[in-house]
């Protein structure tokens, strides 16, 4: 454990792939912190973003996580148009993490940017 | 924010590599550096130089959230076991099977992949649970954890139609038995014609022993003190071998065979297992319904 970090050597597709699975947590975090969603929702409007690449495969398993780790919960609701929907919302620990990661990441993107543009 | 381990007390710096490797322990060996990495970026971010190992501990405690496992076949599957791995890309799991295990690798709606590898064997199982997703029958995200919420009745429910197929194959035996040929087909070819025979004694013996067992196997999953996936892996074997038994039952019966013999069989073993695992998991989604929608009407 005391050795040198190493970056693994990977391809433009999987470093990608890295960088999108990190913020993808972030980015449905702050689609609840906006206000409560059911699962399909989340789905529409991240999948409305292309950068992002998200499907439903991708959000709904990050989903069951988030609800493991007592981030966010869910709650049946009868919907206006067919059958109860499921939504989700942030607890008061996803409220906490979900300021640490924002937080974070604005210092990373802030720290990039600074050195992308230094170096362009 | 700090830069690298070394700007940390020796103290804290070894509760952080030790935090580091705890949390990556469970995923599979080839994303555990990946991982590893991202996560010490993160935790640099969030950590300050002159924090104690208890304030470090806490500042990345919201940082273990992304690193609960995906799926906890994945650490398992990486546990270094000879009996579990993959074999020129084709997986294969030789350990006792579990109730749970089988139930990832046949139910598993959130994962929208069709095929998974199998519980017990080698290769894939069909996931039925993205199969019922797809086909509109249920949500990806129905119930929390899945079985979680399924009602007690509905084990017992489940359980009746292997204990039912397993009664059709003794009566079967009891009643027609004599009048059986002998010997009886143990083998079909594709078209569903029989080619390989065995006696009558044999073949009665080896379709009660399965479907005995496959009921026995059900009615394990009736005590309330394992978990609900426990309980609907082993009601989804007991079926698709209760369902497999009678089908070789009814074949052996006819001396003829016919195309028909192939595509029964399957679908009663696939089949069986799919829709009683279907049939818990409606249970589970009404379940979690009715906590969350009769508390408001009451409320």
């Amino acid at each position: 454990m005391q050795g040198t970090w190493r970056y693994p050597e990977l391809v433009n597709e999987q470093r990608t792939a890295q960088i999108r699975k990190g913020v993808v947590e972030l980015a449905v975090l702050a689609l609840l912190a906006s206000g409560e969603r059911y699962g399909s929702q989340i789905v529409d409007e991240l999948a409305a973003r292309p950068a992002l690449a998200l499907t439903s495969g991708t959000v709904y398993p990050l989903l069951a996580r988030l609800l493991k780790a007592g981030l966010i919960a869910s709650t049946w609701r009868e919907s206006p148009v067919g059958p109860p929907r499921k939504y989700y919302a942030l607890t008061a620990e996803g409220r906490v993490a979900y300021a640490d990661l924002h937080e974070a990441w604005r210092s990373v993107r802030a720290a990039v940017d600074t050195v992308v543009k230094e170096n362009s | 924010m700090i830069r690298s381990l070394d700007d940390l007390s020796p103290a804290t710096a070894d509760t952080a590599r030790r935090w580091l490797e705890a949390s990556v322990a469970h995923l599979p060996q080839d994303y555990r550096d990946v991982v590893r990495d991202d996560l010490l970026g993160a935790m640099f971010a969030v950590v300050e130089a002159g924090m104690t190992p208890q304030e470090l501990a806490a500042a990345v405690a919201p940082l273990a959230a992304a690193t609960v496992p995906s799926d906890e076949e994945a650490g398992e599957r990486t546990d270094g076991s000879r009996l579990v791995g993959t074999w020129w890309g084709i997986p294969y799991d030789l350990r006792p099977p579990t109730g749970e295990r089988i139930r990832r690798s046949m139910w598993n709606p959130a994962d929208p992949h069709l095929l998974r590898p199998r519980a017990f064997g080698v290769g894939w199982d069909l996931n039925v649970g993205a199969l019922a997703v797809r086909l509109g029958l249920i949500e990806p995200d129905a119930e929390d954890v899945p079985f979680t919420s399924v009602p007690p009745q509905a084990y017992r429910v489940a359980a009746a139609p292997p204990l039912a197929l397993s009664a059709a194959v003794v009566a079967h035996y009891v009643v027609r038995g004599r009048s059986l040929a002998d010997p009886l087909p143990r083998h079909w070819s594709a078209a569903g014609r029989p080619d390989a025979w065995t006696s009558k004694r044999a073949a009665a013996c080896t379709d009660l022993l399965v479907a005995a067992g496959a009921g026995a196997f059900g009615l394990t999953a009736l005590s309330p003190r394992r978990p609900g996936a426990e309980r609907a892996g082993r009601l989804a074997v007991a079926t698709g071998a209760a369902g497999g038994a009678a089908a070789i039952t009814v074949a052996r019966s006819v001396p003829h065979g016919g195309w028909w013999v192939g595509p029964l069989t399957i679908a009663s073993l696939a089949g069986g297992a799919g829709v009683s695992l279907l049939g818990l998991a409606l249970a589970g989604r009404r379940g979690e319904q009715e906590r969350d929608l009769t508390g408001k009407a009451r409320a």
